[in-house]
């Protein structure tokens, strides 16, 4: 009888074996892949997309747990030759002050809503019976202080679904560093996110996405073997964060190179990626007042190489997914296929 | 002595901040003694999925002096449940629909009526009604349901068979338009059904006379267009339909048609234009306000530039720049200057600055106590900025009294007052305070409410007075608690404790600090040495207020002394102290020492139960078992020394004791003061756990390293197998609750697999299985005990 959790973590640990893939991650509210994305996913052979299906989080009035989006199928045609991994993101404030009732109220209504999502694509979902999807990802950066209830979350999850789905779960740097504080979900597979190395609210931060010393100091000193087989995601995406009073005010993801070229508006720091508002104006839907201060943080083929080289040493499944984060449109013209190729080429060589 | 070899002892955050600090309270400690000193067990919290209300920060600013129905006070304005009561749940939509149809029918219809007709009829009641309004000799009876209807009944003698017409339309719409179920899951389009709705109603405008009824109809015609997602069709019903309508009387249901020419124009990407409406909407429309400032959408300053030349004056530019100001306080002087030099008289100008004065008291009227209380300010300026924000905004208020152009000016001469006391200048806020009240007129209602409010600030002015360092700081303390406009509002209580506890914290008192912000029984959830030391002194103090409170309440002093010894005696033996422990349980008198409750910590129970027999033999109180505790190792340790068999006993005993007294024992209540079941779930992250009105959090007794070495000594020196397995047995028990509070254990309590240890937790298990499996106790534990049994196989 003692045997018995032994052989159920044996079990979680030893997933079967399969070729190593690609993956994308798609994480807007409007699923509609453009013949050109559709293209560039061809290019690299990818055939797998972690489609956010669901966003949780707590109404900052009523502070009721609630889904703050869900996902909208506006084309399916370019999905037919795609395997799609519903994710669920959910904030980590969702997991404070929760009751065991809640809960389990929790994951029935993330079930609901995974399936009125996955109605939208006739045939694929069905979370009541076998059907041609078995994955869910679950993406919720979680504490100290959440860890058992969003852990008690995915077990109740797990009970609520037909034996033949698998779980996987997000896993950050700090988590995978610190298991043993961290906690390890109780999932069948982890997607380490190698990325979002630096302090978002720090204004004096470089490079928050990808800053090699900063993601070196995560790997040193982690233990050997995390408990859960591994996938790893690699960061293509950019953004700019606007500092106001000293706080993180706004996020404007994907700027181009002309957005803070307008010398009447924006001074440039020192650093060629900082700028300085001095007129105020609105940008992309946010207004801008003088005085703020903006850093834009960017992903560049060079920094993904070095990340890919980094991540390498991870001790990743065999079967992994190697999935960027995230598609849209920039992402075909910041990084040619061929870098995405190498890159993919590399890993599918290494760690066996 | 210390023997507790586990964690490290942890002083929490807040000990430390009350110590740091340089800084005060006697007779506070009274009264809230008078409270219940001991936490209930706390109800297990079930249903609802909100979690705690964010707290913004104090507010004195009374909600009253606004006018919520005309301002856009729920967006900028934080008053926790205020808006909740009066506004959002109100549904104003509803509301405001209803008056009009009153008004249509000439203010006569009872609104519980219109509301029955209009919203809650069902289809067939419908018919009937139509039946009714159709028939010309009249005889055609009402539903039975609206019976003594008014509405219906006017109507119905009306032959108002048009606005039937119209309501039996409403409902086969509302399938198609009106959120059902709840969030989690996507609503359901059905374009064709909706098409066929939408030709439908396009015949019954066109058949339509009255401009009221027709209005409605191009309203859920172009509803049903712009929830079909048809975008460039819902602008193009709406540039059909709405030139067709003669509009000379405002309605408010132009404005939600608006609403979804402007979403759809949006969807269009026409952002100016979609802008324009939206403010249009925000200004003028009260029941779509809300949603008006959160799909208003600029997207770059060509936008901005083209929404302004769509304004056709500078009052509804100025309600661009007053939408444009809702996102940040940061630079809200200057928006209101924006917003005033385009149209002094805009009444908006009046719920900006409440809620940029909201934003500097959630600076002026915040402690450390507050902090640690709720956290950090939500989105309040930075501190270093605020002496600057807080000048340029008593500049801003003295101009726009000055210029005598806005519509409010009492309203304006009230907040000047307020912004001298929040900068500390008490002499002049009440200066000015005296100046608005002379402009008050007798039996005016609003000034009634503004005279409120300058009774309110006038409270929180003796508040920010009360000075620790004079001598009775805490009678005055009392005294404001007598005002009524004190327990009015909500947020006098906790702010009095707040800036009274920081000031004893100031002033080097922890304790009365301590006591100031939260109830007595946070004293015995984690017990800190300097609060009960200086809770102890001021017990010990004869100061005259203090015993007068304490009599008053009807208190005994030498009580609450003994209770603090208590607390502090129990909480020195938790920490493996009993001498320490011993000296100050014998300063309690006698008397109390009579009262003190009993337990019985060493009696040989094997079962995991924390609930405590009924009876028993031997009762102690807690002064008593550190005697005993003390007697036995002395006894232990004299044996052992002689080579006597009666050593192991003795060491067993103590053992017993403590493991009893402990977070998994029958007998915890001995040595704390409160348990939670909660914490099992999260042994790991022990021994303190955060528990709400704590500052320290609650500190549980986890750690089983005292017991275990006590079992440990009892093994070495057992000469009989039977104790020896005994006490090989509580040796395994302290391991295995050891290695429930490892962070690697995955053990939940409540499972039913039996919990796996690894080998280094096993030691005594194993030792029992090789040793002592031939003894009778052996034999006993394996049949009651189902855990013992499964590690023995």
């Amino acid at each position: 009888m003692r045997l018995l959790p032994f052989l159920f973590l044996l079990l979680a640990c030893t997933a079967p074996s399969g070729p190593r893939k690609t993956g994308f991650y798609y994480w807007q509210t409007e699923l509609a892949i453009t013949p050109v994305f559709d293209a560039y996913l061809q290019n690299i052979a990818c055939k797998t997309l972690y489609v956010k299906f669901l966003d949780i989080g707590r109404n900052p009035d009523s502070h009721a747990i609630e889904p703050l989006s869900l996902l909208e199928c506006r084309d399916t045609q370019l999905l037919s030759d795609k395997t799609i991994i519903p994710c669920i993101f959910l904030t980590n404030n969702v997991f404070q002050d929760i009751t065991p009732a809640q809960i389990d109220w929790l994951a029935l209504k993330t079930l609901e809503a995974l399936e009125s999502v996955g109605a939208q694509f006739p045939g694929r979902f069905n979370f009541k019976t076998p059907g041609t999807s078995t994955e869910i990802q679950f993406d919720c950066d979680w504490t100290g202080e959440t860890k058992t209830a969003y852990f008690a979350y995915l077990q109740a999850i797990k009970e609520h679904l037909p034996a033949h789905f698998r779980l996987s779960a997000t896993i950050r740097l700090h988590q995978y560093k610190f298991p043993k504080q961290t906690g390890v979900p109780p999932v069948e597979r982890g997607m380490l996110m190698f990325y979002n190395t630096g302090d978002l609210d720090d204004p004096n931060t470089q490079n928050s996405i990808f800053d090699l010393p900063s993601a070196q100091k995560y790997i040193q000193g982690a233990p050997q073997h995390y408990p859960l087989p591994l996938d790893i995601a690699l960061p293509v995406f950019s953004w700019a964060l606007a500092y106001r009073d000293g706080h993180l005010w706004k996020i404007i993801a994907n700027p181009e190179d002309s957005l803070f070229s307008d010398t009447s508006k924006f001074t440039v720091c020192t650093n060629p990626l900082n700028f300085v508002v001095q007129k105020a104006t609105f940008l992309r839907g946010h207004y801008l007042r003088p005085g703020d201060q903006i850093r834009i943080e960017r992903m560049t083929p060079a920094l993904l190489q070095e990340a890919a080289q980094l991540a390498a040493s991870i001790q990743v499944a065999d079967d992994a997914v190697l999935a960027f984060f995230q598609a849209d449109s920039s992402v075909v013209r910041a990084f040619p296929p061929s870098t995405l190729q190498t890159i993919w080429h590399d890993f599918q060589a290494k760690n066996r | 002595m210390a023997r507790f070899s586990g964690k490290k002892q942890i002083k929490p955050a807040f000990f430390s901040f009350f110590i740091r600090f340089d800084s005060i309270f006697p007779l506070l400690l009274c009264w809230l003694f008078c409270s219940s000193f001991f936490p209930p067990h706390a109800p297990a919290p079930e249903g609802n999925c909100t979690g705690p209300t964010p707290f913004y920060g104090y507010t004195f600013l009374y909600p009253e002096i606004v006018n919520k129905n005309a301002a856009y006070a729920p967006f900028f304005i934080k008053w926790d449940d205020y808006y909740d009561k009066v506004f959002f749940s109100a549904d104003p939509q509803r509301r405001e629909n209803i008056e009009e149809w009153i008004e249509r029918y000439c203010g006569q219809p009872n609104p519980e009526h219109v509301e029955y007709v209009v919203y809650n009829a069902s289809f067939s009641e419908l018919g009937v009604l139509r039946a009714s309004a159709a028939d010309p000799q009249k005889r055609t009876l009402l539903p039975i349901n609206m019976e003594g209807n008014s509405f219906a009944e006017m109507i119905a003698i009306n032959s108002c068979v048009e606005v039937v017409d119209y309501l039996m339309f409403t409902r086969k719409c509302e399938p198609y338009v009106i959120a059902s179920g709840d969030r989690w899951k996507l609503p359901r389009i059905d374009t064709s059904a909706m098409r066929e709705l939408i030709q439908e109603g396009m015949g019954r405008f066109n058949n339509t006379r009255s401009h009221f009824v027709k209005l409605r109809y191009a309203y859920q015609i172009i509803r049903l267009a712009h929830y079909a997602r048809k975008w460039q069709q819902t602008v193009d019903l709406y540039n059909k339909l709405i030139p067709k309508i003669d509009r000379k009387k405002p309605s408010i249901v132009f404005f939600w048609t608006l609403g979804h020419l402007a979403g759809a124009l949006q969807k269009l990407g026409k952002y100016p234009e979609a802008a324009y409406r939206y403010s249009l909407i925000f200004r003028y429309c009260g029941s779509k306000r809300a949603q008006a400032y959160r799909s208003f959408v600029i997207r770059n300053d060509a936008d901005w530039k083209a929404t302004l030349r769509l304004c056709q004056s500078d009052a509804e530019k100025s309600t661009l720049h007053v939408i444009r100001a809702g996102g940040t306080h940061t630079y809200a002087v200057e928006d209101m200057q924006t917003v005033y030099n385009l149209d002094p008289a805009n009444p908006q100008l009046d719920l900006l600055l409440a809620s940029d004065v909201q934003e500097l008291e959630k600076i002026y009227l915040r402690t450390k106590v507050t902090d640690i209380k709720h956290g950090e300010a939500i989105g309040a300026i930075q501190r270093e900025n605020g002496s600057k924000h807080l000048l340029d905004l008593m500049n801003f208020v003295r101009q726009v009294i000055r210029d005598n152009q806005t519509p409010n000016i009492k309203l304006w001469r009230c907040m000047i007052g307020y912004l001298e006391l929040l900068a500390g200048d008490e002499y002049a806020a009440e200066k000015s305070f005296k100046r608005a009240e002379s402009l008050f007129k007798n039996g005016d209602d609003y000034d009634e409410q503004l005279a409120k409010q300058l009774e309110i600030w006038r409270l929180l002015a003796a508040i920010i007075r009360i000075n620790p360092a004079t001598p009775f700081p805490d009678d005055e303390a009392f005294r404001i608690q007598s005002f009524a406009v004190f327990k009015e509002n909500p947020y006098f209580k906790p702010f009095l404790q707040d800036w009274l506890s920081a000031a004893y914290a100031a002033n080097q008192h922890p304790g009365k600090a301590m006591l100031a912000a939260y109830e007595p029984s946070a004293i015995g959830l984690n017990p800190n040495l300097d609060v009960l030391d200086d809770l102890l002194k001021e017990a010990s103090k004869s100061n005259p207020i203090f015993l007068e409170k304490a009599m008053m309440m009807d208190t005994n002093p030498a009580r609450i002394e003994a209770r603090l010894l208590e607390i502090k005696g129990t909480y020195l033996l938790s920490i493996g102290q009993p001498e320490a422990a011993l000296a100050t349980f014998r300063n309690i008198i006698p008397s109390e020492l009579a009262q003190l409750p009993k337990f019985s910590p060493f009696r040989e129970m094997t079962g995991e139960r924390i609930n405590r027999p009924v009876t028993d033999t031997l009762l102690l109180n807690r002064k008593e078992i550190v005697e005993q505790l003390i007697e036995f190792e002395f006894r232990a340790k004299a044996a052992a020394a002689e080579k006597a068999p009666i050593a192991a006993w003795y060491y067993y005993l103590i053992g017993l004791g403590y493991y009893n007294m402990s977070y998994f024992g029958y007998e915890w209540e001995a040595l704390d003061f409160y348990r939670s079941g909660y914490n099992w779930q999260r042994l790991a992250q022990g021994p303190v756990f955060p528990y709400t009105g704590s500052p320290a959090g609650n500190r549980e007794n986890t750690d089983l390293s005292v017991a275990l070495s006590f079992f440990e000594k009892s093994l070495s020196e057992a000469r009989n197998p039977e104790l020896a397995a005994r006490a090989a047995f509580m040796a395994a028990r302290c391991q295995q609750k050891q290695w429930f509070c490892n962070p690697e254990c995955r053990y939940k309590p409540g499972s039913k697999l039996i919990p796996i240890l690894p080998a280094e937790s096993m030691q005594y298990y194993e030792l029992m299985r090789k040793h002592f499996w031939g003894t009778e106790f052996y034999g006993q534990m394996v049949k009651e005990c189902k855990w013992f049994a499964a590690y023995m196989r």
